[in-house]
């Protein structure tokens, strides 16, 4: 991260918008903690979900931290483990679950995720006795979080809480900034070309978003992951 | 006559591109084929590898079964960033089947976004070694380089070709002008990767791991 970068987001880290959010996340949060009776937080290692994972430990430090992994296809493993080490220095030892198929298929696995995490993870979660389960979704990231947001859209077998729900771009890096979290390096490859404020991260050459225009962009920054792990 | 020589390509837009390069040799077989197969060469399929036509006339020196053409140097070297293209539906134009409205939210005749990375530079340069003549009358046929031409990106409003004394087609300075399998190399750097060698450039076939365009490397 450049330092002009870095000192924006140190000077947002002293607003008064950034300090409302930031006690806006700490009453959802405490307000699902203190009504779950087992909750976990869903850890992708992007930013939101980094920023969620620190502000929660800070009110249940033994979560459990479940993190869901896309496999060496559409994860390469360079970028996992810099997620296991930014999971690692936050004190957390995450429970990795994945599925064979990403290994199977290869780039041509599509809609896996959806199968099997809420196929066959969640109701074995459930059966577990996780009942809630803490997800970095913005309003601000797309119209349609927004309105599932705004409507409360529980999509799964676990009740969700978004505690991050009305962070904008700059609250969440400066709240990474200002603590100094791990953040994986492709957001600062990304934001080369695209700023921060458009830098997402998400699977690699993955089909199931190529209708969104990342293929160009993966193909020319992450290159060498193109024909998958070696 | 097999000579060194170097092209240099004047664009009149950014170039627009999906790959961190462009491969001269790429380029060159794509203007083959477009020559010697006409509008036949739509018709190709996109997914599988239809053999060279018979008669063609070499174009690059081979060593080791790598073509001596780089890949691009944009010059000047600057940032790249992405610019971000619409694909709408266009309702005017669409036969209306009765009163019901056509989703552009999802579904077949859904609106998105393509982000697509360019580099204003302007000019490209290639070096290579190999029939001069022969590849400046492929690339008269050169309308534009990159991707996307068909919006306008890559224009090309010039070719210059000029014979050199040095090959700086495979290396130069020690480091590679292109991808090279590390099979042909006696020594290369860290810098390697799965990526191809040949063209096509979109075929797995042409896949193997590489010394990549910036790695040092001692060629066998």
């Amino acid at each position: 991260m450049s330092p002009s970068w870095r000192d924006a987001f140190l000077l947002h880290a002293q607003t008064m918008e950034y300090r409302a959010a930031l006690v806006d996340a700490d009453w959802r949060i405490g307000d699902a903690v203190r009504e779950a009776t087992q909750p976990y937080v869903a850890f992708s290692g992007g930013k939101d979900s980094l920023v969620m994972l620190h502000l929660v430990l800070l009110h249940s430090p033994g979560i459990m931290v479940l993190h869901w992994d896309f496999g060496p296809y559409k994860m390469p493993r360079a970028v996992f483990a810099e997620i296991t080490t930014a999971a690692e220095r936050l004190g957390v030892s995450l429970r990795v679950e994945t599925s064979a198929e990403y290994g199977r298929s290869g780039f041509n696995a599509t809609n896996v995720f959806e199968r099997e995490f809420f196929g066959r993870l969640e109701p074995q979660l459930a059966e577990e006795g996780y009942d809630l389960a803490f997800v970095g979704l913005r309003r601000q990231e797309a119209i349609r979080r927004r309105l599932r947001i705004d409507g409360n859209n529980q999509d799964g077998l676990i009740r969700q809480a978004w505690p991050v729900a009305q962070w904008t771009w700059m609250d969440v890096w400066a709240h990474i900034v200002s603590n100094d979290l791990p953040y994986v390096s492709v957001y600062d490859e990304v934001a080369g070309l695209v700023g921060y404020e458009h830098a997402r991260f998400a699977t690699f050459f993955d089909r199931d978003l190529f209708h969104m225009g990342t293929e160009a962009v993966d193909n020319v920054l992450h290159w060498k992951w193109r024909n998958g792990p070696r | 006559m097999m000579q060194p020589f170097k092209v240099t390509v004047w664009v009149g837009t950014p170039v627009c591109l999906n790959w961190p390069w462009i491969h001269l040799d790429g380029l060159t077989a794509h203007l083959k084929y477009e020559r010697s197969l006409g509008r036949e060469f739509r018709y190709l399929p996109s997914k599988t590898v239809v053999s060279q036509p018979n008669h063609d006339r070499p174009l690059f020196r081979k060593t080791n079964g790598v073509r001596h053409a780089s890949v691009s140097v944009f010059v000047p070297d600057t940032e790249r960033y992405t610019v971000p293209m619409f694909k709408r539906f266009e309702p005017d134009s669409f036969p209306r089947r009765g009163p019901q409205k056509v989703n552009i939210g999802s579904g077949h005749y859904r609106n998105y976004m393509l982000r697509s990375v360019v580099v204003p530079c302007e000019r490209v340069e290639f070096y290579a070694n190999g029939d001069m003549d022969y590849c400046a009358e492929l690339l008269s046929g050169l309308m534009w380089l990159g991707d996307d031409g068909r919006v306008g990106w890559g224009k090309v409003i010039g070719i210059d070709l000029e014979p050199m004394d040095d090959d700086l087609s495979l290396t130069a300075h020690g480091v590679a002008m292109r991808p090279i399998p590390v099979s042909a190399c006696r020594s290369h750097g860290d810098d390697v990767a799965r990526i191809a060698w040949r063209a096509p450039y979109w075929a797995r076939e042409s896949v193997d791991l590489c010394a990549v365009p910036g790695c040092e490397v001692v060629l066998s």
